[in-house]
């Protein structure tokens, strides 16, 4: 037996079946900053995140990745993901941006992500969605506020922006309905046949210059917005932070790349989803967080 | 490929008040501010370099640039009087070319970052092109630092900066207060801050330190 293995393994380590691991896609101009970590941030935070699941009509792949900005200087990843499943027909999936101007707020992400499952209502009545929605999100503001107050430090320290999204299979099983909430520049897409939609509506780009600024937990609790997403067979739904936001709606080289990788029949595998994560774009050094949910 | 872009203008006072010491540390001062941005990739990656003089009038002597198109650093000849007019009303109309022209070729330019170089000294009348540049009425108006050379007056570098305003002296220079803010500018310009009702610009707010070793800070007094 132990002969058989030692074969099997030599065979599968023999020079010709192990194939060069590809550095990270680089998409337009090669950026100076460099796709690998500097020095260890001062806090506990590990560089990235992986993670999927495999569920009845929903196959789901989602990772935090700090940002290439963040690994030159040696500073925390601040985006936060979480996925739970109630082990029948409902799928919570977070994302959140603590925000770089505030050097505590992946503490802000991390908790409102923790806290999320224990906070979630019954959003089975349409009618009374925004209600619970506006509930659910003030009471992981109140969260994030206990936990600066734990932390000695003032709430807009844990400042970060955040998107949830509540996925049931429908009693017939024929569709997914997505209820997704979100305050500040998180966001949500939809992909069908090789095409990207927004599920929120686009704010005008009417501005002299970008300013980065946005709605934040948990001060801004009362600006939720609320959209709702049916998925048939074939259907994706990404989740983001506006590390790939950005990139998604500005760059289209990235939005075609993106959609091709994610309409393949298969959706890919962990490693292969953190090396499409992974790709570089020039001045898209932020930390890229993203929930795909494909709805097979 | 869209890009993030963050423009920087050296705006240089060349007049014959700034003669000798003075333009001769700005001259060494040039290239080694461009050797800062270019050494930070972060930086570098988002950054745009132009370079204005002004004497009796101003002059655009390198249009804004990518780093890796900039193969050499004007010097600075003395010539002429002091006019921070002309300099501003320059500066102003090369930001709104310079922000139409990114935005035509997809990019997103943030707000510009400008370097004041001067001995605090004009010879006309400013502060009416002043206020057109950092108004909020101009949507792109930049965040101006200003750095003294020479025999400085405090008071005028003051009220030309928008946040922050430094003296020379033996221990200072623009490049050393660039390495040791690059990341606070980068916080205030590019990274994300919350939204402010208070602040209708959305702009968010440059947090440089109070106190460094080694340089002369004064808060910015913009009248």
């Amino acid at each position: 037996m132990e002969q058989v293995q030692g074969a099997a393994r030599a065979e599968a380590v023999g020079a010709d079946a192990v194939p060069a691991f590809p550095e990270p896609l680089v998409i337009g101009r090669r950026p100076r900053v460099l796709s690998r970590p500097g020095p260890l941030p001062q806090v506990r935070r590990p560089d990235t995140e992986i993670d999927g699941a495999d569920l009845r009509g929903l196959v789901v792949r989602a990772t935090s990745i700090r940002g290439d900005a963040h690994r030159y200087f040696g500073t925390p990843r601040q985006d936060a993901m979480g996925l739970w499943h109630d082990g029948d027909r409902t799928l919570l999936a977070c994302v959140a941006d603590g925000l770089g101007s505030k050097e505590r707020s992946h503490l802000g992400a991390a908790t409102a992500c923790e806290v999320a499952p224990d906070r979630l209502p019954g959003l089975s009545s349409p009618t009374e969605l925004g209600t619970a929605a506006r509930s659910f999100i003030e009471s992981i503001a109140r969260e994030i506020n206990e936990r600066a107050a734990r932390e000695s430090v003032t709430p807009d320290q844990l400042s970060t922006t955040f998107l949830a999204a509540v996925v049931e299979e429908t009693p017939d099983g024929s569709r997914h309905h997505a209820y997704i909430m979100r305050v500040g520049d998180c966001d949500a897409w939809h992909l069908y046949k090789g095409e990207w939609a927004p599920c929120f509506a686009e704010a005008d780009g009417d501005e002299a210059v970008a300013t980065s600024t946005t709605r934040a937990l948990p001060r801004d609790f009362e600006h939720v917005e609320v959209v709702t997403v049916d998925l048939y067979p074939g259907d994706m739904l990404l989740l983001c932070t506006d590390g790939l936001g950005r990139p998604l709606l500005r760059v289209p080289q990235v939005r075609k790349q993106l959609a091709e990788w994610w309409s393949r029949p298969d959706p890919p595998s962990l490693p292969e989803f953190f090396w499409q994560m992974s790709f570089q774009a020039k001045t898209y050094d932020d930390d890229r967080t993203a929930v795909c949910l494909w709805r097979v | 490929m869209s890009e993030q872009v963050l423009p920087f203008y050296l705006v240089c006072d060349e007049s014959y008040s700034m003669q000798g010491p003075p333009l001769d540390a700005i001259n060494r001062e040039l290239p080694q501010i461009y050797q800062e941005i270019a050494s930070n990739p972060v930086v570098a990656d988002r950054a745009r370099l132009g370079i204005i003089g002004f004497s009796t009038d101003a002059e655009v002597l390198l249009p804004l640039a990518d780093l890796n198109d900039v193969h050499s650093i004007p010097q600075l000849t003395p010539r002429g009087a002091t006019n921070y007019g002309a300099a501003f009303s320059l500066l102003k109309h090369t930001i709104e070319q310079d922000i139409a022209a990114l935005k035509q070729a997809g990019h997103t330019p943030y707000r510009p970052t400008v370097f004041f170089l001067t001995d605090g000294l004009p010879t006309h009348d400013w502060h009416v092109e002043h206020k057109e540049l950092t108004s909020e009425a101009f949507r792109a108006h930049p965040h101006i630092l200003a750095f003294g050379f020479g025999d400085v007056d405090q008071a005028t570098l003051q009220q030309v900066a928008t946040f922050r305003a430094f003296i020379a002296d033996s221990s200072l220079s623009p490049a050393q207060a660039l390495r040791e803010f690059a990341r606070q500018l980068l916080n205030s310009v590019v990274q994300s801050a919350i939204a402010s009702s208070a602040d209708p610009s959305g702009a968010a707010h440059l947090s440089f330190p109070q106190h460094a070793t080694g340089y002369t800070v004064l808060p910015a007094d913009p009248i």
